[in-house]
């Protein structure tokens, strides 16, 4: 995992960034759930955009990868769409 | 097959499962989300049969309330608080109004103020206090948030309280389904002692001297129903354990795929291990809990 890591620090940076910013925008505004169900969606779009720019770069984006952070994605999303009770 | 076959099969790569987990690959992923979609169809259109009587999808009762209140006195030494009916009347009536003229606050844009709902519920007080919170799971979520604001935990922890009453009421606030939760405390008139008291104003405590004394009464909110069934619970540590699986599997697969050399197409397991960090931490810090006032 280290050396997956290394090998792609710039990618992993962004997405540790993005996530981050995930975490600040919930707080900031905690306890209003549409918002933080946007701000979640917003997360799940980028965390998928991410995949594909990942891949596109690394020269694997076939469909298969990018359905799979499709599927990864929105399960999680709507979990926390339960939890968030919308 | 035995049964360690299909273990393997299921949670590690092998020439059986196309060296990727079955449970990762993208049929397992597919039903993943199906369910998902489907507990949170669930909860959305029959919460209202399934959850909480009281309304929405929430796990807040007086009752929890009443009781987790009371042992953070206990733990400081503290005289239990006696439920008040006229205090609970109170707490439901702030909760209403705050819904009937979509405001989140102590004091109503219109100037009416905490202590007028307390006062036409019948209370007589000698101090009275108001905590507030929205959009809470769980009753502990409440109190604990309570307890982490300096001004609140004065309030559950102040000597002079004898009496607490509670609010649990859901309705549309600001185009939102939310759940109010109103905690009015308040200490009967003593004329004796009410002599020789100031009026005191606090940011959600308020004192004055009062007209009359009255007999309190302990009798514990008739609005705590107890769920018949609650999906919440459910759903909110169903979201932990799979979180947790998930995450076993992911680190299963990759750790054993790379001892072996294995290079595959798919996802990248700790982009995907990264993104299930953040999820769990929203959850656990941030999504979890409401906004107290």
């Amino acid at each position: 995992m280290k050396k997956e890591l290394r090998k792609h620090l710039f990618d992993y940076l962004i997405l540790i960034s993005v996530g981050s910013l995930f975490l600040i925008l919930l707080k900031v505004n905690q306890g209003n759930r549409t918002y933080s169900f946007i701000v979640a969606l917003v997360f799940c779009m980028l965390y998928i955009l991410w995949g594909i720019y990942h891949h596109y770069k690394l020269g694997s984006l076939y469909l298969k990868n990018v359905v799979e952070y499709i599927l990864i994605g929105f399960t999680f999303l709507y979990l926390l769409k339960i939890i968030l009770v919308i | 097959m035995n049964l360690k076959k299909i273990f393997l099969h299921f949670f590690t790569p092998q020439e059986s499962n196309n060296y990727k987990a079955k449970t990762l690959q993208i049929d397992f992923l597919s039903f993943y989300l199906m369910v998902a979609l489907l507990l949170a169809f669930t909860v959305k259109n029959m919460g209202p049969y399934v959850n909480n009587v009281l309304g929405f999808a929430t796990d807040i009762t007086t009752i929890k309330l009443f009781d987790l209140s009371n042992k953070e006195r206990e733990k400081q030494s503290l005289q239990p608080l006696q439920y008040n009916k006229e205090l609970a009347e109170a707490a439901q009536k702030k909760a209403a109004d705050m819904f009937a003229k979509d405001y989140w606050a102590h004091f109503a844009p219109d100037g009416t103020t905490p202590w007028s709902f307390i006062l036409n519920s019948g209370y007589q007080y000698e101090y009275a206090g108001e905590n507030l919170a929205k959009n809470f799971l769980f009753s502990q979520g409440v109190v604990d948030a309570w307890m982490n604001s300096p001004t609140h935990k004065e309030n559950i922890l102040r000597k002079d309280y004898t009496e607490v009453g509670y609010g649990v009421v859901n309705g549309i606030l600001n185009g939102e389904e939310t759940t109010l939760v109103v905690q009015m405390l308040g200490t009967p008139l003593n004329k004796s002692l009410s002599l020789n008291k100031q009026n005191e104003i606090y940011p959600v405590t308020v004192s004055r001297p009062g007209i009359m004394a009255k007999e309190a009464q302990a009798v514990l909110g008739q609005d705590s129903i107890k769920p018949k069934i609650n999906l919440l619970p459910f759903s909110v540590n169903g979201t932990y354990v799979f979180i947790f699986f998930f995450s076993l599997v992911l680190i299963a697969d990759f750790y054993i795929a790379s001892k072996l050399y294995i290079v595959k197409i798919g996802g990248k397991h700790m982009a995907h291990l990264i993104f299930l960090g953040f999820i769990l931490l929203s959850v656990l810090f941030i999504i979890k809990n409401g906004a107290i006032l």
